[in-house]
């Protein structure tokens, strides 16, 4: 017994220690080259303007925040819109894309015939690249050849159709966006979903069917509190994509994002710092540091929330 | 039973997403090529290509923007590979649609760099003054091999000067010529035959055609209207230039002061007039004279409008055959952009004028393996008879001096060289730190054609020239300021 236990401290001592450090190096040299270094980095750059004849970063205080405060301002400007749509995609993805998730995820958990189909269906937006979901999304609204323009015109709706087309029009472009959105977006949290629903103990739910548990009343009283940390996880990914969505816009509306109020913040750092060369880096990073003093607490607080309405049950 | 057709289903499904997205590296045949590469040896999946062997011998790595296909760089890489310059060389091409934007992050990098970037317009000039690119200057220095001339002698106008920038307070030539550009109005021949319709030379003349067009029941124009203003800006330009002249239009490149975007006065008078033409031509008569749905389409699209005779023209450049010749079944021209009134002209009449658009440039990372192998095969694409081989299998004119009357080429090709030849080429060029540090363009604001065409009942071409002058009054001081001063 002695001799075990000898062996065993042995082993913690040094092998596990070992084992624990080269473990921990790598996600340690990960969070300290990809988060310390840039965030730091892009901390400072906010702080710097490039200096085109010396070829320097030089230091220029707070003048990047006033450029930016003043390019708010500005009219015309595309930035305040940019605001609104990059929170308009929170709440479309929280309040619109996750419900009809679930209801959805609900239906094909409840044995629908073809579910199975219908799931791959679903599923099927999600593994495509966005480059050809876009295409395909803009072609099929094309306002001269698309197929749902000439559908209404044919069944006498053309008057739905904007002369401009669907994503050239203003008031109909952002729409669009949201649209495709939800349409790539609903087969991945339907998959996640459903996932999590096939867990659910058949037992509570055959006890319950007992009690008279109708299927309303299960959705609402038993599958919705006991998946409540996979609908968690879906809602704070929402908050994610307030500053970071960028590549649906730039794809469906191109260079007219600007022209038919398409503009999201990250859309706008993207134009800044990747096609307007090394001199607006410093913005892009000024940009980026004011998104991560608003999104922190927006984080922040959107995990209270979730926890405490949708706390994670263990079975 | 279910099983089964779900799984039927599913396979049907996968195989068409896969067959949608998927590729396969196949053999070019020998038109993708631009002919033969008898003489050497080319892997498409790698992009490599020497003559014999490689061993022993140094790579010169390109990367090219694709809009003009591959067979002109291959052919130019066989041709440099089996003359006795290139006996020490071989390549690895590389054609990437998105090198332009993804330069910069390369450059950055500094890893897996190409040793010549061929790279359309882009703020190369930040590149340079970030210390990330070769000096160019004994390139430009160089003799053109087998020619007796240098390459400088050889390059035409704008560009003999446009490569040069400053870089830790040294100016050296930092990019080399590429391609040039011809735009105007594309149009379907075949149905301005059909309809008995003639090429307009006047913009009065081009408002009865659209007229015209209307009346047989046929759309005048479509557009791209979610790339870079609906590539508007290839007649717009090109009216600003006629109605204020070059040298107007280089002061205004200068952003000496605000004043350049004063609408009262050239330059900026000419702008606003070009703005009026246009808004009273197109933007007042959109809905008769352009396609439905215009304002959504990109360029690929607004070309398969164009191919389908949705349109009887469309704004576009020598680039349209190579780019959506497949589809285009039609006979296609180049019509020069027609006249204004009040032109500038000269003793031989109205100046004739062509915006290139954006200039599209090689450049030569300082980290390249190869910096001058890089440069021997950018001299080597001067000599006459590879210029020629260029404009032969890409439709596009390169800016340099060679008779493009020897190039065998498309009817189409060859109406857009005639306006080339016959014209003075004009594109964006500054030197002023307000331009090359991103601080202030050619429009500022927004882009004017897809916000007039936008807001055709709130928006005239001189409000929106009144508010672009007014922005750039507004933050002069602070643009100024925050380049260090001009």
């Amino acid at each position: 017994m002695a001799v075990l236990t000898k062996a065993k401290h042995k082993r913690n001592s040094k092998s596990d220690v070992v084992f624990i450090c080269v473990m921990l190096s790598v996600p340690l040299l990960h969070l300290a080259l990809f988060w310390v270094y840039i965030n730091v980095d892009t901390v400072f750059l906010s702080f710097k303007q490039f200096d085109m004849n010396s070829g320097q970063w030089v230091w220029n205080g707070f003048r990047n925040y006033e450029h930016l405060w003043n390019e708010f301002r500005r009219t015309g400007s595309v930035l305040p819109r940019a605001l609104v749509n990059s929170f308009s995609i929170f709440l479309w993805n929280d309040f619109v894309i996750v419900p009809i998730s679930l209801f959805f995820a609900y239906v094909l958990y409840k044995k629908m015939p073809m579910g199975g189909v219908f799931k791959i269906v679903f599923f099927l937006p999600s593994i495509i690249s966005a480059v050809v979901l876009t295409l395909v999304f803009s072609f099929m609204l094309d306002g001269s050849f698309g197929f749902i323009p000439n559908m209404l015109k044919k069944i006498g709706l053309e008057r739905l159709v904007p002369f401009d087309g669907y994503l050239g029009d203003k008031g109909t472009a952002w729409w669009m966006v949201l649209l495709y959105g939800l349409w790539s977006g609903i087969g991945y949290n339907i998959v996640l979903v459903s996932g999590a629903m096939a867990r659910i103990p058949q037992d509570v739910i055959e006890a319950g069917k007992l009690d008279g548990l109708t299927m309303w009343r299960e959705l609402f009283s038993v599958t919705i509190p006991m998946i409540g940390s996979t609908i968690g996880t879906l809602l704070l990914l929402g908050t994610t994509v307030i500053f970071t969505y960028f590549l649906q816009p730039k794809l469906l509306l191109g260079s007219n994002a600007e022209i038919v109020g398409g503009y999201t913040i990250a859309l706008y750092i993207v134009n800044n710092v990747r096609e307007a060369g090394t001199a607006q880096m410093a913005m892009g990073a000024t940009v980026g540091v004011l998104c991560a003093l608003v999104g922190t607490p927006i984080a922040f607080g959107s995990r209270k929330l979730i926890d405490k309405f949708l706390p994670a049950y263990e079975y | 039973m279910k099983k089964f057709v779900s799984f039927l289903i599913a396979a049907v499904l996968c195989v068409s997403v896969f067959s949608l997205t998927g590729c396969a590296v196949q053999a070019p045949t020998e038109e993708e090529n631009g002919g033969s590469l008898e003489g050497v040896e080319f892997t498409p999946k790698t992009g490599e290509m020497y003559a014999g062997t490689k061993e022993g011998k140094t790579a010169i790595k390109i990367a090219y923007a694709t809009g003009y296909k591959d067979a002109w760089i291959r052919q130019a890489a066989r041709a440099f590979l089996l003359d006795p310059i290139g006996k020490d060389y071989y390549f690895v091409l590389t054609g990437d649609s998105e090198i332009t934007t993804g330069v910069s992050s390369k450059l950055e990098s500094g890893r897996g760099l190409s040793d010549i970037y061929m790279i359309l317009a882009s703020p190369w000039y930040s590149y340079a003054a970030n210390d990330k690119l070769a000096s160019l200057d004994d390139l430009y220095e160089m003799q053109i091999p087998g020619e007796d001339g240098k390459v400088i002698d050889k390059i035409r106008g704008t560009w003999k000067t446009y490569g040069k920038t400053t870089n830790r307070g040294e100016e050296h030539f930092y990019s080399f010529p590429w391609n040039e550009n011809v735009t105007g109005i594309v149009y379907n021949k075949t149905m301005f035959d059909k309809y008995g319709w003639k090429v307009p030379t006047t913009v009065t003349e081009l408002k009865e055609l659209c007229e015209q067009i209307v009346k047989d029941g046929e759309v005048p124009f479509v557009y791209p209207g979610n790339v870079g203003g609906g590539y508007w800006d290839f007649v717009g330009t090109n009216w600003w230039l006629q109605y204020s002249g070059i040298d107007k239009l280089n002061e205004f490149m200068g952003f000496a002061s605000p004043e350049v975007y004063n609408p009262d006065i050239e330059p900026g008078l000419g702008k606003k007039n070009m703005l009026k033409t246009f808004s009273d031509l197109i933007v007042e008569n959109r809905t008769k004279y352009t396609l439905r749905g215009s304002a959504s389409k990109d360029h690929l699209k607004a070309q398969v409008s164009f191919a389908q005779r949705e349109a009887a023209m469309i704004p576009d450049g020598v680039w349209i055959e190579k780019e959506s010749g497949q589809v285009i079944t039609d006979e296609i021209r180049m019509m020069r952009v027609p006249y204004v009134d009040g032109a500038k002209t000269d003793a031989n009449g109205v100046i004739n004028v062509n915006y290139s658009g954006q200039p599209d440039m090689s450049i030569v990372p300082k980290e390249a393996d190869n910096v001058e192998g890089a440069k021997k095969f950018l001299a080597f694409m001067c000599r006459d008879d590879m210029l020629k081989q260029y404009t032969n299998l890409t439709g596009a004119p390169r800016p340099f001096d060679y008779d493009i009357s020897e190039c065998k080429t498309t009817p189409f090709v060859k109406s857009c060289l005639d306006i080339w030849a016959s014209s003075v080429t004009w594109f964006e060029n500054s030197t002023s730190k307000l331009w090359t540090a991103n601080k202030l363009g050619k429009f500022q604001t927004t882009n004017p054609y897809t916000t007039l065409l936008a807001n055709a009942d709130t928006i005239t071409a001189s409000s929106w020239c009144s508010s672009e002058y007014t922005a750039v009054k507004n933050s002069w001081d602070d643009f100024v300021s925050s380049v260090g001063g001009i």
